[in-house]
């Protein structure tokens, strides 16, 4: 977090440095608090970065990390589908990607409960958000040239 | 008295009660799904409200908007969302309690709070709106700056010994808050050239990500593992005893006084009031060591909070006509379709109709208890769905409602960014609530500071104004304060190990 | 599409409202356009808002004119950007409208769409909904020649940075060489407070505002080149003699490049059959809506010479 932060700050305060200075008169300026708030992030991880060199770190499981990170791409996926997919399809697929991976399925009975549960989870989803409350869920593209 | 009686006597008419049970039941339907806001439940009924008396109307936008509000701690309760931001600070001992197979108490509390948040702020709002709106007018730029200085350090200093980590993510979210068009110049900053930053991030996809997905990808081992079993809630006992709340009366006061200023001052927000009512009851709770692990004075306070910031909420909106946030602005239209407009005339020309909004309030509350008393035990029961289908349930709500709310794709994507790092925050243990204030506040506190200035045309206004500088000394003691008792809990700790040694 | 279709349907169930639904999705009169098939209305701004409201009256002042529901999707964020792109990204089938206006040459300007003004085809136009220049009771100001007199001594308040109220404030200080301060804020409630509150000393807001303030705020112009039906008493900018000001904000139907002629045509009669309803006539008199209504190429002039005037203004004020 550490090192992240520290890149964040110095990030920041370039692209705070290459922002144009335009303003309006008697204002304080575009640039003033980003400055404030860079230097400030920097100095804090600065010390922090230090404190933590005197301390031992616990080992990194990376086991842990590898599972958020396939769970991660999952969901990413699943976003970036939406649109080409249409909202009832990629969630479908979602949800099942997602149960099976939370809990990998040993038995047809097993597939069978996460199908069923991503119908119904789907359905209900759909129902609620997109007829009940008018949300404009994402149509296929597909789907709507299949229509004409 | 005879316009109270005939207010009384119009709002408990057949149709207008069934229109405000409607709006509560659709309020509390909005809450609970993430992403679904009481603003747009209001809106989805103002053309209805078009062809109902302005009594009806003004029940059903009510309903609305008390049954989002107390509607939105059951996914916080549950499922560790905030589906929106009034819920942000019943996340933490409410999940802690689901957990603990809590489940049904907490939820149970948070109704009567909301029940209790929502009558008392409508007796403030009854017997002070006049004086209190007047008051709010004293907040000019330069108070607003230091009142969101002063709330930000109030929160870092109560981030207990991991107070510079609490600053840095305030110091984070401030820096997410510069993210696209600046307020006073107009110029787009740190967007990257992407159309979809210039409004900013979305704050509800990144409560959504912080809390909502960050706790499943943090559970993901265990869920794999099948170690997370389905939690049984006692469902039984659902609510709290009289005695519990009349030993805790002082704890529901305050709480009411901190959501209805905070409520009545435009712009400041519900976020920052259930969180200040939050950290103070962690201060005079008799449970405070249980604070964060599931303390049901940690549900108490901010849902008491949260449905007071409404009747706060609504002394500006009727007294001035300017509504502090969107559900206000919902409620003003439709008063505005009716031919009436709020503002400093309202209770002068039309105090029937203001009467009827005090009885409309109650009555909606009187529903809210009503249909949450029976949902509650229902709700509880989704706990029992098997752990990897419910997470996988609640990685699915995240993310719809961080798309539902403006149908963005791009919000969607934000949420799972921001899940991702919640999850590393927590792991390496920096606290999460001061980033979402920094992001609510950061910009509050930049416009402001630049606004004073530009009307001051000096930098000292902020201590020249007796109000400003009053807030600023606030903060300022308060700090001093904590860091003090932090000192003496260090070296009171430093003496008991070096005894033990 | 059919989502939009069964939302009525299912609302009514849910609601039980059912006499309320017929009421919104009247029966249909004939007509060559939308064939039954629902027509997306794109309001490029959250729900609510008095863009949004007036969208919300049109379409169902309109609905009765159209053979299909018409409906609103509101596509706020970054100035009405995001929710024009979508309009410049669609199908010109006649099926996805934009609530456009002056709203959509400043945030084409500014750079907020991915594609230019030139992927839209301006409809018909609506409304103008003229701005009200007013300070707070309490000031010494009666006139707009004293408080132009008054100099860098007026703090101005406007509804946001790039805004048209902040366009609209700068023309003015230009015209009039008054030297204000101008002072941009979050949006107009927040105006309004600073400006009862008397944090700031004068501001322009919109007529409804104005309409809920008449006891703390003291109205000197409006920004129309006619009165305004709801302050016949208050003079306009271009009798107290100062020009090149926008009126206020300009609203109308745009739909993507390269509709079919005959559907441009159905949807601009279908527009002006909404706008001279009776019920809508009525809903902008008492909002002071000043009725503008063009089509075809006397529409495109017009919007060429409004994009004209706001370009200068933007570069004025730094923002391109």
């Amino acid at each position: 977090m550490n090192w992240f932060l520290l890149a964040l700050g110095a990030g920041y305060l370039y692209l705070t440095y290459q922002l144009p200075s335009r303003s309006i008169s008697g204002d304080p300026g575009v640039k003033l608090m980003p400055y404030v708030i860079g230097v400030l992030t920097v100095a804090f991880t600065a010390y922090h970065t230090v404190q933590d060199l005197r301390k031992s770190r616990p080992p990194v499981r990376w086991r842990s990390v590898g599972a958020v990170a396939a769970a991660s791409l999952i969901m990413l996926a699943y976003v970036g589908l939406m649109n080409p997919l249409g909202f009832e399809l990629a969630t479908g697929l979602f949800l099942i990607a997602t149960a099976a991976f939370f809990k990998p399925p040993d038995s047809a009975r097993a597939w069978a409960v996460i199908i069923l549960f991503a119908v119904l989870a789907t359905a209900a989803v759909s129902l609620l958000f997109g007829t009940v409350f008018n949300v404009n869920l994402p149509e296929a593209r597909w789907l709507q040239a299949l229509r004409g | 008295m005879h316009e109270l009686l005939s207010a009384v006597a119009k709002i408990l008419s057949y149709p207008t009660i069934l229109w405000i049970a409607l709006g509560e039941v659709l309020g509390i339907l909005l809450g609970a799904l993430p992403g679904l806001t009481a603003t747009m439940g209001m809106a989805l009924m103002l053309p209805i409200s078009f062809y109902l008396t302005p009594e009806a109307s003004i029940g059903l936008m009510l309903g609305v908007y008390f049954g989002a509000v107390s509607g939105a701690s059951i996914p916080a309760i549950l499922f560790g969302i905030p589906g929106n931001p009034n819920a942000i600070a019943t996340v933490y001992d409410g999940y802690a309690m689901a957990r603990k197979g809590e489940g049904g108490v907490a939820l149970g509390t948070a109704v009567v709070a909301s029940f209790i948040g929502g009558l008392g702020s409508m007796l403030v709002l009854f017997f002070a709106a006049p004086l209190l709106a007047a008051a709010s007018l004293w907040f000019g730029p330069a108070e607003y700056f230091s009142l969101a200085v002063a709330s930000l350090t109030v929160i870092a200093a109560t981030s207990g010994k991991a107070i510079s980590k609490g600053i840095l993510a305030a110091l984070f979210g401030m820096m997410l808050g510069t993210v696209g068009i600046d307020s006073i110049a107009g110029l787009p900053r740190f967007t990257l050239g992407n159309i979809y930053l210039l409004n900013g991030f979305s704050l509800v996809a990144a409560l959504i990500g912080l809390f909502g997905i960050a706790q499943v990808l943090e559970d993901l081992e265990t869920t794999r593992k099948g170690g997370l079993q389905a939690v049984i809630p006692k469902i039984g006992k659902v609510f709290p005893s009289m005695k519990y709340l009349i030993s805790r009366a002082r704890i529901i006061l305050e709480s009411i006084g901190i959501g209805t200023v905070i409520g009545a001052l435009p712009g400041a927000g519900a976020s920052v009031g259930v969180v200040l009512a939050y950290e103070r009851a962690r201060e005079i709770s008799p449970e405070k060591e249980k604070f964060g692990k599931g303390a049901l004075d940690g549900v108490l306070a901010p849902e008491v909070a949260n449905n007071a910031c409404i009747g706060g909420g609504l002394i500006p909106t009727l007294a001035l006509g300017i509504p502090g946030e969107s559900a206000a602005v919902m409620l003003m239209a439709a008063l505005i379709m009716h031919g009436i407009a709020p503002g400093p005339m309202l209770f002068g020309k039309h105090m029937d109709l203001v009467y009827a909004i005090f009885v409309a309030m109650v009555v909606s509350n009187i529903c809210m208890l009503l249909f949450q008393l029976g949902g509650v035990r229902l709700f509880a029961r989704a706990l029992m769905i098997p752990p990897y289908l419910l997470s996988t349930l609640v990685l699915l709500l995240s993310i719809i409602g961080a798309f539902a709310l403006e149908s963005s794709v791009f919000d969607a994507f934000a949420a799972v960014a921001f899940g991702i790092l919640g999850w590393w925050m927590k792991r390496a243990g920096y606290p999460v609530i001061p980033l979402v204030l920094g992001l609510i506040l950061g910009p509050m506190l930049e416009s402001e500071f630049r606004r004073a200035v530009m009307i001051a045309g000096t930098y000292t206004t902020f201590f020249t104004r007796p109000l400003s500088l009053a807030l600023l000394a606030g903060g300022a003691l308060y700090l001093a304060h904590q860091i003090r008792k932090l000192r003496k809990e260090a070296a009171a700790e430093a003496a008991a190990s070096g005894g033990g040694a | 599409m059919k989502r939009s279709g069964l939302y009525a349907k299912r609302l009514s169930v849910v609601l039980c409202a059912v006499i309320l639904a017929a009421l919104v999705f009247a029966p249909a009169a004939a007509a060559q356009w939308p064939d039954g098939k629902a027509v997306t209305l794109v309001v490029p701004f959250a729900a609510g808002g008095g863009t949004d409201i007036i969208a919300r009256m049109l379409v169902e002042a309109m609905q009765p004119y159209v053979n299909g529901p018409i409906v609103i999707k509101n596509v706020p964020g970054s100035g009405s950007g995001i929710g024009t792109n979508e309009v410049m990204l669609a199908r010109p089938d006649g099926y996805t409208l934009l609530l456009s206006g002056t709203h959509t040459i400043t945030a084409a300007l500014q750079g907020y769409t991915i594609r230019s003004l030139d992927s839209l085809e301006h409809v018909a136009s609506l409304n103008w909904d003229p701005y009200v220049i007013a300070v707070g009771v309490n000031q010494p100001y009666h006139t707009l020649e004293e408080l132009i007199e008054a100099g860098s001594a007026v703090t101005f308040g406007n509804a946001g940075a790039g805004a048209l109220t902040h366009l609209i404030s700068e023309a003015l200080n230009e015209a009039t060489g008054a030297g204000w301060r101008i002072v941009p804020f979050n949006g107009g409630a927040q105006l309004i407070a600073n400006v009862v509150g008397g944090h700031v000393v004068a501001g322009i807001f919109s007529q409804s505002e104005m309409l809920g303030q008449l006891t703390t705020l003291r109205p000197l112009a409006v920004t129309s080149s006619t009165r305004s039906p709801l302050f016949p008493d208050i003079p306009t900018l271009e009798e107290l003699g100062y020009t090149g000001i926008p009126q206020g904000s300009f609203r109308s139907i745009s739909a993507p490049k390269g509709l079919a002629p005959e559907v441009k045509q159905a949807i601009a009669k279908a527009v002006y059959s909404g706008l001279t309803d009776p019920k809508f006539r009525q809903y902008a008199a008492e909002n002071g809506l000043i009725e503008t209504y063009l089509e075809g190429p006397e529409l495109e002039a017009y919007y060429a010479e409004l994009e004209e005037l706001l370009r200068g203004l933007l570069e004025k004020i730094g923002a391109l």
